[in-house]
């Protein structure tokens, strides 16, 4: 038995020299490290979930919903949940108080809350970063410039700032849209301006300058990809303030007009029937909850797995 | 013919107080194939200069020169471009830390492959053939799979075997070697200076070695200049300086090398915060400086 350990087979291959290396070897291997990690992270899987499933209803709208999400039924106004009296199957969460129904209200709102949460990250993601990866650069002048700015709008609080915003454009969800995207910019314009302020001294840069590299390969080719891990954290927990702020927009009358279907708006809508149809207001704040709250655990959950310093 | 010349640089950083010079009149000249060594203590503006030839004088530094000219053509007068064309092809440098030095987001096959097609209108496959026969030519075993590596999974001396790589790969007539060892230890940083010293000689190379290890210098090079508070105090052949320093600080500084120090210490500098050009002046005046000649040569320079 010992002479098995002491005298391995002479058949038996002999490691190589090297560990065996293959094309991508480090990508690969950095997303499965990345999953294993993430998912260590329950909250953050069961977000993905609610996501997908989300993602899923906004995109079959057209197929799962079983009415019209602007059409009334004049003969069922205020109707509750089938498991209530005077519930039916035809209206499964109910009616709000002009008679449309409430399912198919809130898959079609999944539809506006998701569009504005990813739009409103993607165009703050995107002008943040060019703003921030500018000041980064652009020591001085253009730097002062564009901090000082967005320190103002950070004084600002966010929800009065959009107020203001859309009572200079006029309310609409395009507007709305607008203005969260501005309320979130100054976030990722000082992540991005820490970030390059720390890539930029590295040798690398510095290295990359020495072989050539202009200003805008420097800042997109070189600083970005090392400034990532940050933003895509930030990015996902913006779309929960994205879609919260889009809602408040909604329900103060700012944001999408009726009839559209959006969470916010619907809340607005049934403020006068707290008391007599608990329906009409509980599902669409439930909505949002559910969402933002998915969308947070999956931030929070790739912030552990991105952060090597968070990591257990 | 001169390869690189310098006359008369300066690197100034503006600041309320005082007007510092970290950089202050320094002329070198390096002729094509030569190997330079520069040397002094932390701060004395040996890489400063360098990267001021390079044109990357950090942000507030203020570069004055008479004259800077690379294969005679005036470098202060390039336009952007065309100056970016000349410092990745015909100057190369290479820096202190190799884990640093490379963009940790891609992989080194990447980064050559880059440097190649760039430079070289290279197509993909001809880059990525030069590649690997580049870092083979490095003394890096297994080149064609350490392509696909990120530089956090090679070791230092790797690394910097990588960053010379890329450094030699456009051809270029000269090398700054800013400090290519220090981060290493001992075994590797041999190997590394032997490369360069290789790479020189076959490719007829200029090197302009930036240091502070006087042993380094003195293997690596013919020529050498010893940099203190941003002037060249002493400029010689190797042989002849690290045989008889004729300036004082050389003196101290080789004194100051741990196996021949017994009991001399290194001055202390005098303080930064005095007026430009007064700190060498001035340094004689420094208690700690005592016996030195006054008043000071400010350079005791052969041709």
């Amino acid at each position: 038995m010992t002479a098995e350990y002491l005298d391995p087979p002479l058949s038996a291959p002999s490691p190589p020299p090297y560990p065996p290396p293959l094309a991508g070897e480090g990508r690969v291997g950095a997303v499965q490290e990345f999953w294993a990690s993430f998912r260590a992270n329950h909250g953050a899987v069961a977000g993905v979930a609610v996501i997908a499933t989300i993602v899923l209803l906004a995109a079959l709208a057209d197929l799962i919903a079983p009415h019209s999400p602007v059409l009334n039924d004049n003969a069922a106004f205020l109707k509750p949940p089938f498991w209530q009296d005077g519930g039916s199957f035809t209206y499964l969460l109910g009616t709000d108080a002009i008679g449309r129904d409430m399912l198919s209200r809130l898959i079609y709102g999944a539809r506006l809350s998701l569009l504005i949460g990813v739009a409103v990250v993607a165009l703050s993601v995107i002008v943040g970063t060019v703003l921030g990866l500018v000041a980064g650069f652009f020591r001085g002048g253009v730097e002062i410039a564009i901090m000082r700015l967005m320190d103002i709008l950070l004084t600002l609080p966010s929800l009065l700032l959009a107020i203001v915003i859309v009572a200079i454009l006029g309310p609409g969800v395009m507007n709305a849209l607008l203005a969260v995207a501005v309320v979130l910019l100054p976030h990722y314009v000082r992540i991005t301006h820490a970030a390059v302020i720390t890539e930029t001294a590295k040798d690398y840069v510095t290295a990359a300058r020495v072989s050539g590299a202009g200003t805008l390969r420097l800042m997109f080719n070189e600083v970005l990809p090392n400034c990532m891990a940050p933003l895509i954290v930030q990015a996902t927990l913006g779309v929960s303030t994205a879609i919260l702020d889009a809602a408040s927009l909604g329900f103060l009358g700012l944001g999408a007009q009726p009839p559209l279907p959006e969470w916010g708006t619907m809340l607005a809508d049934a403020r006068e029937f707290v008391s007599r149809a608990w329906w009409v207001v509980t599902f669409p704040g439930i909505m949002i909850l559910v969402t933002v709250l998915a969308f947070n655990l999956v931030g929070d959950g790739l912030r552990d797995a991105l952060d090597p310093k968070l990591k257990r | 013919m001169a390869l690189l010349e310098i006359e008369n640089l300066s690197v100034a950083f503006p600041s309320p107080t005082a007007a510092g010079r970290a950089v202050d009149g320094v002329s070198i000249t390096v002729a094509e194939g030569e190997s330079l060594g520069v040397v002094g203590e932390s701060g004395s503006g040996k890489s400063l200069t360098m990267l001021a030839v390079m044109g990357l004088v950090p942000y507030p530094g203020q570069l004055t020169v008479d004259r800077l000219a690379f294969k005679d053509r005036d470098l202060t007068r390039l336009s952007g471009r065309e100056r970016r064309r000349l410092a990745g092809k015909s100057m190369a440098m290479i820096f202190q830390d190799p884990m640093t030095s490379l963009n940790p987001c891609f992989t080194v096959g990447f980064q050559l492959v880059e440097t190649l097609r760039v430079h070289e209108k290279m197509d993909r496959k001809a880059a990525r053939r030069r590649a690997i026969a580049l870092l083979e030519q490095v003394g890096i075993p297994a080149a064609e799979s350490r392509m696909g590596a990120f530089p956090h999974q090679l070791s230092g001396g790797m690394n910097q075997r990588v960053m010379i790589a890329t450094a030699i790969a456009c051809q270029p007539d000269l090398l700054i070697a800013d400090e290519p060892t220090t981060a290493l230890d001992v075994t590797v940083q041999a190997q590394i200076l032997e490369l360069l010293r290789t790479l020189q000689r076959d490719r007829g190379m200029a090197l302009i070695l930036v240091s502070h290890n006087m042993d380094v210098v003195a293997e690596t090079a013919r020529r050498v200049a010893v940099m203190y508070a941003g002037q060249i105090v002493e400029e010689r052949d190797a042989a002849g300086l690290f045989g008889a320093p004729q300036h004082p600080y050389t003196a101290a500084l080789l004194a100051a090398r741990p196996e021949r120090q017994e009991s001399a210490r290194l001055p202390v500098r005098p303080a930064l915060r005095l007026r430009y050009g007064a700190r060498v002046r001035n340094a004689a005046r420094n208690p700690a400086l005592d016996g030195w000649p006054d008043p000071l040569p400010l350079s005791a320079r052969r041709p």
